[in-house]
């Protein structure tokens, strides 16, 4: 579904406009809207449509590194001049939330975003990005005991390390719940996810990771 | 059919269905012997490959290819039609745009590294600031209902409002009567500091417990009496000799 906000969006990053990305993000801001919904339903359909448009031939790989580098770079003055704002001063009481891709993943907007999400809910957050071999993403985790884990996968290729990563968090971490998420989910017809306990969510839609938000949130039903 | 060994870059020729019907040794090499073009295409890049490859029409596409090594990389395809025959040439994707990509990576970690460690020292130091405000405010105890409350550093709008409470939850638990502040280590005054202090002998006063302040110095008294101290405590002149009255 593509209206007219993703559209603008979906032109400014993919001509590498950083002022006029930023602005479409602005006016959804002053608008009301919240992260949430920036998120899942600017940023995310336009990212799904420069994927489209390489798939359609109409765009090169080249095209889709701006795109993404443009992302990126409006993402971080998202988190600084909006979330930052929203949280500073507050208390960080929800819990420590760990947040990375597995090894070789390098699409990493997804898991950023979410980090943001947690951060913007109050949660102590590090985001350790794209690429953690599971070995690190153990050491760290065991060092830093998160209360919730959030990995992400996109690609066939690497979701395919996903049940690994799944067993050895379970068997490092006694009480941490995980989060799973990321594209591959959506493209992986079988289910080679045996190892799943109540610890452990998929996060297959936007809809999964705010019930999930909501349920573990004491106080209840804050709007992020 | 022209032999299309002699050709710059790997090559193929292939039919409507896609099945290979000559391959350059260079594109064996490179991807092996398979009977279907497709074998060689990455499972994502297969409908992008079968939607615009057998279009007569186009005649460049990225896909994501499988080489025989087992290594996934984006090539570049140029191709072109004659009659029920393609002739395809890879070129992988420009060294030069993947090292650039890469070091762009690369810097973008860094900055991410950074930004980590930035968080983790500010945190470290906002701790030790903490601390190092609850120690230019230490409550010593002279006997069970007398306490001095030697201030150091900088008298300023913060420094008490930290400690302001911890102070007072001291005076009420300890059921303290009298408290001694002392300035004598304070190198400067604000008037926010001054105005925090009043806050506190206030409310030290309506928990029942007296405010003397020793230690003035001399370039702190214009201060102190433009904001009328003399109100709200008793000020000494020397501490070891009230000492000696209160304990």
């Amino acid at each position: 579904m593509m209206n007219d906000t993703i559209r603008s969006f979906t032109d400014a990053i993919l001509t590498g406009d950083q002022e006029a990305g930023w602005n479409v993000i602005q006016r959804a801001v002053n608008q009301g809207h919240g992260t949430d919904h920036i998120f899942h339903h600017i940023i995310t359909p336009s990212m799904v449509e420069v994927g489209r448009l390489w798939q359609e031939n109409e765009i090169t790989v080249a095209d889709e590194h701006l795109a993404t580098s443009t992302c990126d770079f409006t993402l971080a003055r998202y988190k600084h001049e909006i979330i930052l704002p929203r949280i500073d001063g507050k208390d960080k009481t929800k819990g420590k939330s760990l947040f990375f891709c597995v090894e070789h993943e390098e699409h990493d907007l997804g898991i950023r975003m979410t980090a943001q999400l947690f951060e913007e809910a109050g949660y102590e957050v590090r985001m350790m990005g794209a690429n953690l071999p599971l070995e690190y993403a153990s050491k760290m985790a065991a060092a830093w005991q998160p209360d919730v884990v959030g990995v992400s996968a996109s690609m066939l290729e690497q979701g395919k390390k996903m049940p690994s990563y799944i067993e050895g968090l379970m068997q490092t971490l006694d009480t941490t719940e995980l989060l799973i998420g990321g594209r591959y989910l959506s493209l992986s017809t079988e289910e080679q996810l045996d190892s799943i306990t109540n610890r452990v969510t998929m996060v297959r839609m936007p809809e999964d990771l705010r019930n999930w938000m909501n349920g573990s949130t004491i106080e209840g039903g804050d709007d992020i | 059919m022209s032999n299309i060994d002699s050709l710059p870059l790997p090559s193929i020729v292939m039919d409507r269905h896609m099945n290979i019907v000559q391959s350059s040794e260079d594109a064996i090499r490179l991807f092996s012997h398979a009977d279907s073009f497709l074998e060689w295409v990455d499972k994502e890049s297969i409908e992008k490959a079968k939607k615009f490859l057998t279009d007569p029409k186009q005649s460049k596409i990225e896909l994501n290819m499988k080489t025989a090594e087992n290594i996934t990389s984006l090539y570049t395809l140029h191709f072109k039609w004659t009659g029920e025959a393609c002739t395809i040439l890879f070129q992988q994707q420009d060294e030069l745009l993947a090292n650039l990509m890469k070091t762009i990576n690369e810097h973008k970690l860094r900055l991410q590294d950074s930004d980590m460690e930035l968080v983790l020292k500010n945190q470290q130091l906002l701790t030790s600031f903490k601390r190092i405000q609850e120690l230019s405010t230490a409550v010593i105890h002279l006997s069970p209902t007398v306490i001095l409350i030697p201030i150091f550093g900088a008298l300023d709008g913060t420094l008490l409002a930290e400690s302001k409470t911890r102070i007072l939850s001291h005076v009420s638990d300890s059921q303290i009567d009298e408290l001694i502040v002392d300035l004598q280590s304070v190198s400067s005054l604000e008037p926010k500091g001054i105005n925090q202090l009043k806050e506190l002998i206030k409310n030290c006063s309506l928990m029942g417990a007296k405010t003397y302040i020793s230690g003035v110095k001399p370039e702190h008294v214009d201060l102190l009496n433009q904001h009328h101290m003399l109100d709200h405590a008793v000020f000494i002149n020397t501490l070891k000799h009230t000492i000696k009255r209160l304990v």
